[in-house]
């Protein structure tokens, strides 16, 4: 279906979109040389702050000259591109999606949401509008390529209606999903860097930018390096107990030995002394203990070094303690470690990692 | 000694079986996948190896009679590089293990043994959390399986094929299910729509198959109004129609004691037993939810124990792991010489310590240090308890297996 230069200009990433700035520029390769010219002014300008925008207040706006709004799209993802910055990549891309969500809220039909679905992001959506409450139908496996990061249990697949591999959305349960897979589209594309500087105006509005960044960038807080100790009182529950059952020679299931492991390794013990600690127990062998720890500290097999998992995956496995009732939200072991740390007076940071969050194989 | 001769008894089996039986099915994309083998000598772990084709791999276990046999679920383009980089990560097929030794049944009582490693002292059933004698937390467990546990296995495997089957509309085509050849039962989905799925998508599938996370008031179960909203909402839902089912069995099942249990007040909780015939009969008009004295957050607490009554009792970090090695379809399990076997017919009638039964001709003598009555076949063994016995060679060789006989 022809779409009109008004969609094209509220949804630039649909395939339509990428012909039309091909077809009004008279060819596929612009030069970047041609933005020079002076008819491309609004459009540079636009782009500019689109990023602007995205720093400053988090959303993009909608902007009426659609020509305009249409060109400045693959412009600014140019742009992002050239500054090379995750933070900026991240922030540009979540902006986007926002000025997505506001403009779906106004469509009237669902075409766009379907176009958008099954078009761009190769989704198997359908419309059920005779099946109310619900407005779409969503595969399971798309659904759950996206939802896992949203925390609300509201999302959790179990708390959703589900058969015959679809989960029944409303419109705006819908609308949030789409968003959100177009955010991680543009974050892909964005992952491809463009290496080297851009020339003249371009040139000038990275720079700009980066000058902008370094004010807007959010400032890690500088903890100083606390290592290698191990402050019992500031284990979250789930470590402290597994801690506990390895200091007490009891049996621990291999999940659980896993994440206190890592924990350990991660807040700086040495590795030696954490091979200690399981040669108490019934099945100890302290070769194969060696190995496997020496495994999650990443000096061996693929190198990566391992992070504990995080809350979720610790209650899906059951070894949560009462359901992090005493954690205030914290969403991972480490950051209620270096949390408490932190107000018990002490300076503490375990140390980041690539994170990794799988097991050393296990064989049934 | 006894070692060595019940290894080359062993050996010695599970090469002609190698050799012979050629008992493999096919691998789907074979070439794809790692392998992973236990010697029997030293029962070290050799992994990262790769075959071509069926035959190669028969040819392989002829010749090296490994104790045990694995492959990934995972398909990777170079299954043989050593470290998960190098490999390169396709895909993997969703796989669910359901193991007696996760599941509560009787029987425990009766097979399952624990020993104090500090004062000696010993008991039946599951192994408790310290010893009641001397306080010490190491304890050693020497667990049994008998058709009690193995059948509650089955039926834990016939919930999970409901998930399958209703919830993720899958095809019998795409859904294998096979015993374990010892405690349990495999069921691997080999479907484009879950193979690429990440281990946080995995995680959900679990929580949405074991119930974790399940809060009935985001069904709207208990503030429904009529049976057109509640057909509405069970149309849609299976998880919906689940709570239903085992609320209604609750209603009707629990008495006091259950009811005060899962959080009921006194006073709800009898207004729910003096109404229970009233509640029944409202229940599939959408009306169970308005009789007085049974307010909201009581049907919330009986929603959420129907919760814990629908899930299925999956080993959830098998299908949440994606790099997961799994016992070879059609090898032989060295715990007790049984095969993993897939079940082609009917699961309600599929008696695996018949159908997974190995090694049938002939007999062998051996001497049992202690053995719980068992079944193999259609003939009951034993108890046994320091005895010279000659025994059909599978009875034999599941006792050499779990370490509790040698040859003689």
């Amino acid at each position: 279906m022809e779409e009109s230069i008004e969609t094209l200009a509220k949804y630039p990433f649909i395939p339509e979109a990428s012909e039309y700035f091909k077809v009004k520029t008279g060819t596929g390769d612009i030069l970047l040389t041609d933005f020079e010219k002076p008819e491309f002014e609004e459009i540079l300008s636009r782009a500019e702050e689109r990023i602007r925008e995205a720093l400053d207040r988090e959303e993009v706006s909608y902007k009426s000259k659609v020509y305009v709004e249409l060109l400045s799209f693959p412009l600014t993802l140019a742009i992002v591109k050239a500054v090379g910055d995750s933070f900026l990549s991240q922030r540009y891309a979540s902006a986007e999606a926002k000025r997505l969500i506001k403009l779906l809220q106004n469509e009237k039909s669902q075409t766009i949401f379907l176009k958008i679905a099954n078009e761009v992001l190769m989704w198997k959506a359908e419309y059920v509008w005779q099946k109310a409450p619900y407005d779409y139908a969503l595969s399971i496996k798309n659904y759950l390529q996206i939802a896992p990061i949203f925390r609300d249990r509201n999302w959790k697949l179990i708390n959703k209606p589900v058969k015959d591999g679809y989960v029944y959305l409303t419109r705006g349960e819908f609308t949030r999903l789409v968003a959100e897979g177009i955010k991680n589209i543009i974050e892909d594309e964005l992952e491809d860097r463009f290496d080297g500087e851009l020339p003249g105006k371009l040139g000038k509005i990275v720079n700009r930018i980066r000058l902008l960044l370094s004010e807007k960038r959010p400032k890690v807080e500088e903890l100083e390096e606390y290592k290698g100790r191990i402050i019992l009182e500031a284990f979250p529950p789930c470590i402290g107990a597994f801690y506990q059952a390895l200091v007490n020679g009891q049996h621990l299931p291999h999940t659980a030995r896993f994440a206190v492991t890592s924990f350990l390794l991660n807040i700086g013990v040495d590795l030696g002394d954490v091979v200690k600690l399981f040669t108490g127990l019934p099945d100890a062998n302290e070769r194969i203990t060696r190995y496997q720890v020496e495994h999650i500290a990443g000096l061996r097999g693929s190198k990566t070094k391992y992070t504990p998992p995080k809350c979720e995956t610790l209650k899906t496995h059951g070894l949560c303690v009462e359901d992090g009732k005493f954690c205030r939200g914290v969403k991972h072991p480490l950051s209620y470690y270096r949390r408490s740390i932190r107000r018990i007076g002490r300076v503490g940071e375990g140390e980041k990692s690539e994170v990794s969050e799988e097991p050393i194989q296990e064989v049934l | 000694m006894e070692r060595e001769r019940n290894l080359r008894f062993l050996k010695n089996l599970f090469k002609r079986f190698y050799e012979q039986e050629a008992p493999l099915e096919k691998i789907s994309a074979i070439k794809y996948r790692e392998f992973g083998f236990l010697t029997l000598e030293m029962h070290t772990m050799i992994r990262h190896l790769s075959f071509e084709s069926e035959n190669s791999l028969v040819k392989f276990l002829s010749e090296k009679v490994p104790a045990d046999c694995y492959r990934s679920t995972a398909y990777y383009l170079n299954p043989s590089a050593t470290n998960m980089g190098e490999k390169e990560w396709l895909g993997a097929d969703l796989v669910f293990d359901i193991d007696a030794d996760h599941i509560p049944s009787s029987c425990k009582k009766k097979h399952d043994r624990w020993k104090c490693l500090d004062c000696e002292e010993n008991g039946y059933g599951s192994a408790p959390g310290a010893c009641p004698k001397c306080g010490s937390k190491r304890i050693d467990e020497k667990v049994w399986f008998c058709s009690e546990c193995l059948e509650a296995a089955k039926m834990e495997t016939v919930k999970l094929l409901e998930f399958l089957n209703l919830d993720f509309g899958l095809t019998d085509q795409e859904v294998s299910i096979y015993f374990s050849g010892h405690r349990g039962y495999h069921v691997h989905v080999e479907s484009e729509e879950f193979k690429t799925l990440d281990q946080d998508a995995r995680r959900e599938i679990v929580d949405y198959i074991t119930g974790l996370g399940a809060e009935p008031s985001l069904h709207g179960l208990e503030s429904i109004t009529s049976e057109e909203e509640l057909d509405k909402t069970l149309k849609f839902s299976a998880w919906a129609e689940r709570l239903m089912k085992n609320g209604y069995d609750i209603v009707l099942k629990y008495g006091l004691e259950d009811l005060l249990r899962i959080g009921l007040k006194d006073k709800v909780a009898l207004n729910l037993i003096n109404n229970k015939e009233k509640i029944i009969e409202l229940w599939w008009k959408g009306k169970f939810n308005q009789i007085v004295g049974v307010d909201e957050g009581a049907w919330r607490n009986i929603f959420l124990e129907a919760a814990k009554r629908s899930g299925v009792l999956i080993d959830t970090v098998v299908t949440a792991d994606v790099h997961r090695l799994i016992r070879l379809e059609g090898t032989l399990h060295s715990k007790t010489g049984f095969r993993k076997i897939r079940v082609l017919k009917d699961l309600d009638s599929f008696d695996p310590l018949k159908e997974a039964v190995t090694f049938k001709r002939g007999e062998a003598k051996v001497h049992v240090y202690e053995s719980p009555e068992f079944r193999v076949g259609d003939s009951i063994f034993g108890p046994y308890s320091e005895a010279d016995v000659e025994l059909p060679i599978s009875a034999a060789v599941l006792l050499i297996c779990k370490g509790l006989a040698y040859v003689i």
